[in-house]
């Protein structure tokens, strides 16, 4: 069993150690040594490559400052229960409490999938895809999302528009209601789905990076032990890779990410997994169209939002509040309990305060 | 191997529940043989369950036996019209209470939370992790009386009716406690890591007529939603509690409590059931309940509104065993259940096949419903 793991770990390290030789144009020994350390420190070999960690370049300082998935995770857990994570994880769970306090979030039009459909505007249950199909011709906008109630990192997402007596999804394909109601149905992983409003970005948003997917903000809080809510990192995800979400997905969607200094409220540059990974780059260097030093839109209404209602979702004390900015102002799209950070080194402020506050 | 296992299991079952009814009735052992098995392999029961629920009473005829039914097929039942990514809505009484108490319906006061994942007190602050915080909560926080209660608990374990005295806490059967002791115990527990701590609730006054008790006596009303969003009170029961304890959970007549049901038209009482001499199964209660028969509870028609209201709230759900205490603020929403443990009862178990019929037809529950 141990040289089950052992193997494959060497195998990661070996791969890793060359990808990161033949980038770095560094000897075995010192890409090893600083390998050495970053394992210490809770990252796997692959997470340290994905995130560029073995770059000489990297002040070691900055390197101090990434947090490693492992080491992340414990202390989340220890900041958030962990019997109480479908309070936010379950999409319907969250909408529905939001929308009770006042929390801005997409309309919620019902469910599907085989554990139960509900046709929230009409007031009926929805069974088979007679059901489904007379909902989706009646009761829902020509715009909607559907997305699974514990979905993660966008998976399962559909964005679908109304197109005659079809849909079309988001990577353009047509289908029927009856076909979909089938589709959600037989889906191996998730039985129920949330079907909401379909939101769009605030024209600032499309004038940064136009993307025909809506590009959030990912506020991220902490309640500190004396009840104060302080952030600690904003970031904008950008829409440049494909499908329906903006997800980064480790650098799988393509997708990128720009953090905000706080400080100012400017952009920083829209990171984008470098080919062939090895860490980010600026997303401008493959588009040509740079948003670093422009202002994050809707950024003091996202914050205003977070500071008044993080209280609410107590004793979760640290949450990634995924905010859709849209022409009626931020709404909050989902809030994770299990965020990330991708390419992002925490402030000092932000360390000291996930560690100790 | 493993089901070689797992039969070798099943047969020492059978034998053992086959030698307790043996002994407990003088039943031959081929017939109780035979109905267990049935029983097993008709509707679901362990051998375990049917012989404490009384079904291997050879003086329970055949055609009784069979309309009861078992825990299994409520699951399955439950499983069906209650969406499982949904579960801890109602599982996790933290969350239930957070979020069904947004929609208004009349429910406990919730003071905080506590446990070894830290907390939350009623005005907003974390109660940070470790037992110093949450004894700091705990002696300050909440009122004179409190109930503290595991937030992912069920059957009523773990849960304590506090009252101050002095430095100390009391609960109802008598056991003290400070705050800090309180606050290691339940951030030490080895199977709940946050406890709600909320108001404590008490009878209306006029339930004292049928059981006079300080520990809150709550009914258990199951409501089935039709396709068209009408909400049906398919059956009702109401907790009896004699036992004196914290709690009024039955656990199959381990705790001293008593159950009747309740025709859900008219709120009045069928009649009061303990456990049998023996401990198999129900018979008619003796003793201060037994003449309570047809007594009509206080505020029916409120609380069958309130269960109308509260099943709503809870699509796409739609099969949930509510318990509601008719206190003296009126009738109150304690937990709801989707997986809710099968009321010991013929009665029940006929419930149980037409909710599943009317749901499979589109249909309405057929028989007494309100």
């Amino acid at each position: 069993m141990r040289l089950g793991q052992t193997l494959p770990q060497l195998a990661e390290l070996g791969r890793a150690t060359r990808a990161a030789m033949r980038e770095y144009g560094e000897g075995p020994a010192a890409v090893l040594r600083r390998m050495r350390r970053l394992r210490a420190r809770g990252f796997t070999y692959t997470e340290a490559v994905d995130e560029g960690l073995l770059d000489p370049a990297m002040p070691d300082g900055v390197r101090g400052r990434y947090l490693s998935r492992h080491v992340r995770e414990i202390r989340q857990n220890v900041l958030n229960p962990l019997s109480l994570e479908d309070f936010t994880e379950e999409k319907l769970t969250f909408a529905r409490y939001a929308e009770s306090l006042g929390i801005p979030v997409p309309r919620t039009y019902g469910t599907a999938g085989r554990a139960g459909g509900w046709n929230r505007v009409a007031g009926r249950m929805v069974t088979g895809p007679d059901g489904f199909a007379r909902m989706v011709a009646e009761d829902l906008a020509d715009e909607f999302v559907i997305k699974p109630v514990l979905g993660y990192l966008g998976l399962g997402l559909r964005v679908l528009r109304r197109d005659g007596a079809v849909l079309v999804d988001q990577d353009g394909r047509r289908i029927d209601a009856a076909a979909l109601h089938a589709e959600l149905d037989a889906d191996p992983a998730f039985d129920l789905f949330l079907i909401q409003e379909r939101l769009h970005n605030h024209p600032d948003v499309d004038a940064l990076h136009a993307s025909p997917m809506l590009q959030t903000s990912r506020v991220t809080s902490l309640v500190t032990a004396g009840g104060q809510v302080r952030m600690l990192f904003v970031s904008l995800k950008v829409g440049t890779g494909t499908g329906g979400a903006d997800n980064y997905r480790v650098g799988e969607t393509g997708n990128g990410v720009a953090y905000v200094d706080l400080d100012t409220g400017l952009l920083g540059p829209a990171l984008v997994p470098r080919p062939g990974r090895l860490g980010p780059i600026p997303a401008s260097e493959l588009d040509g169209h740079p948003i670093e030093g422009r202002p994050m839109p809707l950024l003091a209404e996202c914050l205003d939002l977070v500071t008044r209602h993080a209280h609410a979702f107590l004793p979760m004390r640290t949450l990634g509040w995924d905010i859709a900015l849209t022409a009626r102002g931020p709404v909050v799209v989902e809030v994770n309990n299990f965020w990330a950070s991708p390419h992002g080194p925490l402030t000092d402020e932000a360390w000291d305060l996930f560690f100790r506050g | 191997m493993a089901r070689i296992g797992r039969a070798a299991g099943q047969v020492r079952a059978l034998a053992e529940a086959t030698c307790t009814a043996r002994r407990t009735y003088g039943a031959s052992p081929v017939p109780t043989l035979r109905r267990a098995r049935r029983l097993r392999t008709e509707a679901g029961f362990t051998y375990d369950e049917a012989l404490h629920t009384g079904l291997l009473d050879p003086a329970m005829p055949d055609a009784r036996a069979r309309r009861f039914v078992s825990k299994d097929a409520v699951t399955r039942l439950s499983d069906r019209l209650n969406p499982v990514a949904l579960i801890t809505l109602t599982e996790q009484k933290a969350i239930f209470y957070r979020v069904i108490g947004e929609t208004g319906l009349p429910m406990p006061r919730l003071f905080g939370l506590v446990g070894r994942g830290g907390g939350w007190a009623g005005d907003g602050r974390p109660v940070p992790v470790g037992p110093a915080a949450s004894a700091v909560f705990l002696a300050s926080g909440p009122p004179e009386e409190f109930v503290v209660k595991p937030s992912g608990g069920y059957h009523g374990l773990g849960v304590r009716v506090l009252r101050r005295d002095g430095d100390e806490l009391v609960d109802l059967a008598g056991a003290r406690t400070t705050p800090a002791g309180l606050a290691e115990e339940l951030c030490a527990d080895p199977l709940w890591d946050v406890f709600v701590v909320q108001e404590r609730l008490r009878n209306h006054p006029d339930l004292d007529t049928i059981v006079r008790s300080d520990t809150l006596q709550t009914l258990r009303v199951t409501t089935f939603v039709t396709d068209d969003c009408d909400v049906q009170v398919v059956h009702a029961g109401m907790k009896l509690a004699l036992g004196g304890g914290n709690v009024d959970n039955f656990r199959e007549g381990t705790t001293g409590n008593a159950l009747v049901e309740v025709d859900v038209l008219t709120g009045e009482l069928g009649t009061p059931m303990a456990p049998a001499p023996g401990g198999l199964g129900l018979a008619p209660a003796r003793g201060e309940v037994a003449g309570t028969e047809g007594v009509r509870l206080p505020g029916w028609d409120e609380v069958l509104a309130l269960a109308r209201r509260a099943a709503l709230e809870l699509l796409p759900c739609r099969n949930i065993g509510w318990d509601i205490s008719i206190t003296t603020r009126g009738p109150v929403v304690v937990e709801a259940n989707r997986s809710y443990d099968p009321w010991p009862s013929a009665v029940f178990g006929d419930v149980v096949r037409e909710v599943d019929r009317a749901h499979r037809s589109g249909g309405r529950v057929a028989g007494r419903t309100a």
